[in-house]
């Protein structure tokens, strides 16, 4: 841990407003970007960041430094994405059984928004959309193992860290999502 | 001599595999293109706002908790008003049970006058 994030927390542990404004427009970018890899949308990145935010506040005190703040900070991240992903596979089976019963979808649909993307160039770019549905088909370990490399460019140390793993695990998982979406983007272009 | 027809299906199916490698390839590198997201700028205006929320929630649910209060009184008023109905309700029937039962008159003034 760095000595300014150290004096950071030691800020926030204290009840300092001004330093829970600093520590979250410091790492707001951050916190975004790992939750909109793995969500591939604007709208829920934009509400798990807050969440993210949020339960810094609530657990500051119980934060010992053991780890990096950083490393702590996707810990969280890459966990509530993974919750909201689990939630929309959850919500898209309902939708299909009830398509299945004959009965009409729901008002709640899961909205495909494989295709928003935030950067205005590549909205309409077809490869990045089937590269982000290869990668949203990929077991929850490779995804975000994968998106930290991709989107966060860590190191194998670093998502190591954050996914509490071996380094020989996280090289073997990147190594099979890669196979996974070399075999998917296949599929995808054969079919096409 | 024409060509056998597995003969011109190879050369074609590896020009395909070809096209396809290449295909993903290039939607490999797309990634690298990929440019970081950005944060909204009312981030911890919002967060704020949520923490705030969550603090005092009697306060910004403040109305609610005036409907839930007025709901509670007039559920209590209602239950006292009913248990008071049927406990002389109650008494009425058992005395009216038994005077039928007995041939007896529940009028006071006429037992009275009887005798």
């Amino acid at each position: 841990m760095t000595a300014a994030d150290k004096i950071l927390i030691d800020a926030m542990q204290a009840g300092n407003q001004k330093a829970f404004q600093e520590f979250v427009e410091t790492y707001q970018n951050m916190v975004t970007n790992t939750c909109y890899g793995l969500l591939q949308n604007v709208a829920d990145a934009e509400d798990v960041t807050q969440e993210v935010f949020i339960e810094v506040y609530r657990s500051i005190s119980k934060f010992r430094g053991d780890s990096k703040l950083s490393t702590w900070l996707y810990r969280i991240a890459t966990t509530r994405s993974i919750d909201v992903l689990r939630k929309r596979k959850r919500r898209s089976m309902v939708q299909s059984i009830q398509t299945f019963f004959g009965g009409e979808a729901s008002a709640m649909q899961v909205p495909d928004n494989r295709s928003q993307t935030p950067q205005e160039a590549l909205e309409n770019d077809e490869r990045a959309a089937v590269l982000a549905a290869a990668v949203a088909k990929l077991p929850e370990p490779q995804q975000i193992a994968f998106t930290l490399s991709k989107y966060e460019d860590l190191s194998y140390q670093q998502i190591a860290e954050v996914m509490d793993k071996s380094i020989s695990s996280v090289e073997s998982l990147l190594f099979r999502a890669k196979q996974n979406l070399r075999k998917y983007l296949a599929d995808y272009y054969r079919n096409d | 001599m024409q060509p056998s027809n597995n003969e011109t299906e190879k050369p074609l199916k590896a020009i395909k595999m070809k096209d396809i490698n290449k295909e993903i390839e290039k939607t490999l590198q797309s990634w690298d293109d990929v440019k970081r997201s950005e944060a909204n700028p009312f981030l911890y205006t919002r967060i704020e706002q949520k923490i705030e929320d969550l603090e005092t929630p009697w306060q910004t649910n403040r109305v609610w908790y005036w409907q839930l209060l007025l709901v509670a009184g007039l559920v209590i008023f209602n239950l006292f008003t009913i248990a008071t109905a049927l406990s002389s309700n109650e008494n009425q029937s058992v005395y009216d049970t038994i005077a039928e039962q007995y041939n007896i008159s529940t009028d006071v003034q006429s037992t009275f006058n009887f005798y």
